[in-house]
């Protein structure tokens, strides 16, 4: 009896050991297992997993820090700059990226009202779908991103490149 | 008991006074240097640099018109500042003009205008008009009136 007893306990016990290694692996989410994966060396403390397959650094813009706006589709980067300066943005926009200490990069679309959607819903106003996202020209890291996506936009790219701006804003430190 | 007091009343006022004069000394490392690369000077040489549907023509017109204070340079080289921009027409669509009974333009235009010195963006300015009376040459007479706006208040 007392021997059966010591081989279900045994056998009890080497079940366990045999199914630990793979129980961390499971309960592991993907968020952890992607940020793990990507996570570069000495630079642990900066970085910040939203999303699966998504790093964005959590350092902050510096105030008066020089931005490269480059070329963007149908000119948006003059938008978004016109919208920086609008919204007040403390950086400095240079045209020169060799002078900068970030870049804002990204892409815009302009949706047309048509004639189904003037006629049904009276609208002639365009829909508006951006995104940018800014990088540290030293360290690589991407410290802001932004999508934007107006329905019935009533300045079109206008209001876009101001809705980036002022995000952008919220982001920068004094 | 009255000259110690006297003598009292008179050191803080002594200090009371060093403390005032020190200030305006203290304050002075502290304030920022204003940024004159972003200023864009009364009678500065600006290049305009060509845009989609020769909109930088349309804009040397606007501020030749709104009598923007800037001497408008054929050549890059001898220019202190550059216009450059974007601008975009969309020519009203029978579905407008026949559901919205409007004949007008959209009209989208953003300049900024770039210290060639420094490197640096002085001014810049988006405009959108859904219904634009006078087509691109709203746009760029806006852009004039807002630039103008700006070398005038000196900042």
């Amino acid at each position: 009896m007392r021997k059966a007893v010591l081989a279900f306990v045994a056998f009890c016990a080497l079940s366990a050991w045999a199914q630990q290694p793979e129980s961390p692996a499971e309960k592991k989410s993907p968020e952890q297992t992607d940020a793990s994966s990507q996570k570069s060396p000495g630079s642990d403390e900066n970085l910040v997993a939203s999303e699966p397959n998504t790093l964005i650094s959590a350092q902050k813009i510096p105030f008066g820090a020089r931005v490269y706006v480059a070329p963007m589709p149908n000119g948006f980067d003059n938008y978004v700059i016109a919208g920086i300066q609008k919204k007040k943005v403390p950086v400095v926009i240079v045209a020169d990226r060799s002078k900068a200490e970030f870049e804002v990069t990204g892409i815009a679309e302009t949706d047309k009202a048509g004639w189904a959607k003037m006629l049904f819903l009276g609208s002639q106003q365009t829909n508006e779908s951006a995104s940018v996202k800014m990088v540290n020209l030293k360290t690589g890291a991407v410290v802001f991103a932004y999508s934007v996506n107006k329905v019935n936009s009533v300045r079109g790219k206008q209001s876009a490149g101001e809705a980036c701006a002022k995000h952008m804003k919220e982001k920068i430190v004094d | 008991m009255k000259h110690t007091g006297l003598v009292g009343l008179f050191l803080i006022m002594a200090v009371l006074v060093s403390g005032a004069q020190q200030q305006p000394g203290k304050a002075a490392p502290s304030e920022k240097v204003p940024d004159t690369s972003q200023v864009i000077p009364s009678g500065a040489k600006v290049f305009i640099a060509p845009m989609p549907d020769d909109f930088n023509q349309y804009l040397k017109t606007a501020i030749e018109k709104k009598k923007v204070p800037v001497t408008v340079v054929e050549n890059r080289d001898q220019a202190d500042f550059e216009i450059t921009g974007y601008s975009e027409t969309q020519k009203a669509s029978t579905a407008k003009k026949l559901i919205m009974g409007s004949w007008h333009s959209r009209e989208s235009a953003s300049i900024k205008v770039v210290n060639l010195k420094t490197a640096t963006v002085a001014f810049a300015y988006s405009y959108n008009n859904d219904n634009s009376a006078h087509g691109k040459k709203s746009s760029s007479e806006s852009c004039a009136k807002h630039l103008k706006e700006k070398i005038e208040s000196g900042k």
